[in-house]
């Protein structure tokens, strides 16, 4: 649980103004899956949006692998090892899904080197079809390699998306409501591949999720935000025995119990 | 400060009415996110019909001008915005297409129907002494030009600030889909404000000809340029400093033009506004660019036709013959195809960055100006006092035929790569603007430097372009240049395929769909976006190069600007229907070949064909397709029949307007990029 994955210390990003994150601290270290969670508009996305350089901060630090990369743009931060979805999916739409995977090996290749950018070595070739199949496989899309992704529906798109990332090598993943828009099984199956992610090869995961049942079914450590601020952290089972948790989401109680029922790590509040 | 006076009350002049041009420009793009190219030829068409009305047929002037600006503008801004609201969610590059042929159509219509020459308009205004100051005369004319800038000003603020249209207007660029839930209709106020703004240019049109402009289409068509500048003076959304913009715009011009009295710079005055925007662009934070309509997604859709693979082979290999069995066949036309070749590894270039990446190129007439200057210095023998015998030349001749060629690809590269800087930091519209303001530097003022075509031989003369001479072949008998050039065409036609299918072809093509994307990969793509320019403006080059020795001697009007304009416009009508390298020969023949066929068919017809036929591609390529858009067509008619039908039994709720609950891309927050 030490190795570092990614640490944001005292964040806070203004929209004209308007505080959307306020000096939120948290850390996600590698062989975790860490989950953040919070209601509409608490900030999640745009810390998100921060962490992985798309925006930038008024105040804070972003620290990955151990080393400050607030400065850094966000090209620079993937090559580190920091890979990312989106909850309004970014998909190259007009492209087949091998090649969507395939672009996640070949960006993080090339990166900002105008020579990798024009052509492949033999050997990089290799790699990027490797990479391709194994994450394809992974994510159990495998059949859909040759499809438009146009063609696709919601749930597959989000697994074209995951694929992507995990065929980039990526070993610190920020994932943006993967499960949104997954039927029940598909999301079970979903929560599969992210644990064997954490645990079989000591990924770093931080994870926005509105599916409390996942969240709670998976997660290691939790952090709530509520209007931009941290108002909680703990294990899921103390989450949800918070009484500030639960003001949080006053009005959605029924994703707390929904939750409770499910949950295997759930505890005995009633 | 006295001698300044003068130019200043002719330059305010002026600028009074760029600014009230800027005004409808900025209104309707605001309001509807389409960015007008035609703005000026609207203007253009106003007032040509105001002179037809008033010189010719006699009108009293006051019913002339009400006739001309509000039925005439109105109309002519209801139909653009009828034409332009189904491309709310379609490519910048199709929208920016489908008001470039309209602008190309109105344009073609006006040579046509008046013909090309400029005329006087006389003023119909008193022009009698108005006021003096320091012992300037203003004429009543100037006085009322001014005021009515003003006054337009001042009454479009109050609209947009104290009447409830107004505020609709103001609330369909915030949010259309919020108005159109609270019970307004925004196509409703899309329409009002077409109409005003429409209705300015060509108030602005009527102004302008008889004092400043004179009757000539192309200069007031060419209104949209100085608007362009004061828009971005008012950063896309101020209307206070829009028409600041265009007064500062009149004045600079006025004052310049006093003083660059000796040529390459004497065009410099024309070029100010775009100088004014590609500063501002550059300058103003991305963010502060209010976004407009359209997305950036990939190639279209390849509609490839549902023929057997064998049935294809063969087509192509007959296609190929043909190309190589022209000489043959055509007589004394080939050198018609010889350019045509040339013009297809311009357009396949421009391919690349248009339908390939997304991006917008409104500059690929001034690379292949830079190719073609480039070449001949290189290449042809200096003659005379050497004076412009720079990049290496000597007093013996120049560099080896295939060096020269692939230098001037590479010095146009390098330009291309100056001119990604822009790219890098902007898309869509502004892009589009940056390109063109660059094409119109070059055009106006470069192309006559020492640095270009001039020369101490004088403006026209320009440079010679020597044809190669490999081993025992005559590139003067005009079979084996056209073997010669087809040869060079081949490579660059593989190349640029290669380079689609290549590694940076992916990312280009991924680019268009989602840059957010790629830079999360960690792809650096302000490196990928200066490749693909440097890549296009290679071939472009090397394309002006072969069109140099086809005409054998290149000056400065050999590469106008607004040709940049006709190629991206035939090139979205042929990349509709065929695919990437097809479309380029296509578009090259229907540029090149064909109007030396169709002899009956002036240049005026052509344009205003190649501009009709344009806005319709527009309107129907983009991804929807031809059958998928007669099919939403067909399908909103029957919806409709059939809410009326049920209307009419009584059982019926109103119709529910199902394109303005989805949201338009457009206006989606979209990640900051």
């Amino acid at each position: 649980m030490s190795e570092p994955g990614i640490d944001v210390a005292g964040l806070t990003v203004r929209f004209e103004g308007n505080v959307a994150v306020d000096t939120v601290s948290l850390s996600a270290p590698m062989g975790r899956l860490t989950g953040l969670i919070g209601p509409n508009g608490a900030g999640k996305t745009t810390t998100f949006n921060a962490c992985s350089g798309l925006l930038r901060p008024a105040e804070g630090r972003i620290l990955l692998f151990g080393s400050d990369v607030t400065r850094r743009g966000a090209a620079s931060r993937a090559r580190r090892g920091l890979g990312r979805t989106f909850q309004r999916m970014e998909l190259f739409t007009s492209m087949t899904v091998a090649e969507n995977v395939a672009l996640g090996r070949e960006a993080r290749l090339a990166g900002s080197n105008p020579l990798w950018q024009q052509m492949a070595t033999r050997r990089q070739r290799a790699s990027v079809r490797a990479a391709t199949e194994e994450a394809l496989d992974v994510c159990g899309i495998g059949d859909l390699a040759d499809k438009t992704v146009e063609r696709l529906s919601t749930g597959q798109r989000r697994l074209v998306e995951l694929a992507r990332v995990y065929a980039g090598d990526f070993r610190m993943l920020l994932l943006d409501e993967p499960s949104s828009g997954l039927d029940h099984a598909e999301s079970e199956h979903l929560g599969r591949i992210l644990r064997s992610l954490v645990d079989d090869r000591g990924l770093g995961i931080l994870l926005v999720e509105h599916d409390m049942a996942l969240v709670m079914a998976i997660c290691h450590y939790l952090y709530v935000l509520d209007f931009g601020r941290l108002v909680f952290d703990g294990t899921p089972a103390e989450t949800q025995r918070s009484p500030i948790v639960r003001a949080a989401y006053l009005g959605a109680e029924d994703l707390m119990e929904m939750a409770d029922l499910s949950s295997p790590a759930g505890g005995g509040e009633g | 400060m006295r001698q300044l006076l003068p130019f200043l009350v002719v330059g305010l002049t002026a600028g009074s009415l760029y600014g009230l041009a800027a005004l409808g420009l900025v209104l309707t793009y605001r309001t509807s996110g389409v960015f007008n190219f035609a703005h000026g030829a609207l203007g253009a068409g106003a007032a040509y019909l105001f002179f037809t009305l008033h010189w010719t047929w006699g009108w009293p002037w006051p019913l002339a001008v009400i006739v001309s600006v509000a039925l005439f503008g109105g109309v002519a801004g209801v139909i653009v915005e009828r034409l332009t609201r189904s491309l709310v969610d379609a490519r910048v590059a199709t929208i920016i297409v489908a008001t470039i042929g309209l602008l190309l159509f109105i344009q073609g219509f006006l040579y046509w129907r008046y013909g090309v020459e400029r005329r006087v308009s006389p003023d119909f205004l008193p022009t009698g002494t108005a006021l003096v100051i320091e012992g300037v005369r203003v004429s009543w004319a100037q006085s009322i030009n001014f005021g009515v800038g003003v006054a337009s000003l001042i009454g479009l603020y109050l609209l947009l600030h104290r009447t409830r249209l107004g505020i609709a207007m103001r609330g369909v660029v915030a949010s259309p889909d919020l108005l159109g839930l609270s019970g307004t209709s925004p196509a409703g106020v899309r329409i009002a404000s077409w109409a005003i703004g429409s209705s300015f240019a060509a108030m602005t049109g009527i102004l302008i000809t008889p004092s400043i402009l004179g009757m000539d289409a192309f200069l007031l068509s060419a209104l949209v340029v100085q608007a362009f500048g004061a828009v971005a003076i008012g950063r896309f959304t101020s209307l206070p400093w829009t028409y600041v913009g265009g007064l500062s715009i009149g004045a600079l011009a006025a004052i310049s033009a006093k003083y660059l009295t000796k040529p390459p710079l004497t065009g410099l005055p024309n070029v100010i506004p775009f100088l004014v925007l590609i500063v501002v662009m550059l300058v103003t934070p991305k963010r502060k660019l209010p976004a407009g309509s359209g997305r950036f997604a990939g190639e279209a859709v390849r509609r490839k036709l549902p023929v057997a693979r064998p049935v294809r082979v063969g087509m192509t290999a007959g296609a190929l013959a043909l190309v190589i069995a022209i000489p043959k066949l055509v007589n004394t036309r080939l050198p018609v195809y010889t350019s045509a070749l040339a013009l297809v590894v311009l357009l396949l270039s421009l391919s690349l960055l248009t339908r390939v990446s997304g991006q917008i190129s409104l500059a690929h007439a001034a690379f292949a100006g830079v190719g073609a200057a480039t070449f001949s210095k290189l290449a042809a023998p200096v003659h005379g006092t050497g004076q412009f015998g720079g990049l290496g030349t000597d007093t013996h001749g120049g560099v080896p035929w295939l060096v020269a060629l692939v230098g001037a690809g590479l010095v146009t590269a390098a330009v291309g790569a100056m001119l990604a800087l822009p790219a890098m930091r902007l898309s869509g519209i502004y892009l589009a603007l940056a390109t063109f303001g660059f094409s119109q530097l070059m055009d106006n003022v470069v192309f006559q430097s020492w640095l270009m075509f001039g020369g101490s031989q004088g403006t026209l003369a320009g440079l010679r372009a020597p044809r190669p001479s490999i081993g025992g072949l005559d590139a003067q008998n005009p079979e084996t240049w056209y073997y010669i050039v087809l040869a060079v065409v081949a490579v660059c036609c593989a190349a640029l395929v290669v380079v689609r299918r290549s590694r940076l072809g992916r990312f280009l093509r991924a680019i268009a769909d989602s840059p957010t994307a790629l830079t999360t990969l960690g792809l650096g793509i302000n490196v990928t976006r200066v490749l693909v320019f440097a890549v296009s403006a290679f071939f472009a080059g090397i394309a002006g190069a072969l069109f140099a020795m086809q005409i054998g001697r290149v000056n400065y009007i050999s590469f106008p600007a607004v040709n940049s304009l006709l190629y991206l416009a035939i090139l979205t009508v042929t990349g509709a229907v065929s695919g990437y390298v097809t479309s380029a020969f296509l578009a090259a023949f229907f540029l090149a070949v064909m109007p030396s066929y169709l002899t009956s068919i002036t240049f005026e017809i052509q344009s205003m064909l190649f501009g009709g036929i344009a806005v319709a591609a527009a309107l129907v390529s983009d991804r929807v397709g031809v059958g998928a858009a007669l099919r939403a067509r067909l399908g909103g008619w029957v919806g409709r029949a059939a809410t009326q039908a049920e209307r009419r039994r009584g059982e019926g709720v109103g119709p529910v307007r199902a394109r303005q609950l989805e949201a338009p891309a457009a206006y989606a927050v979209a990640v900051d990029q």
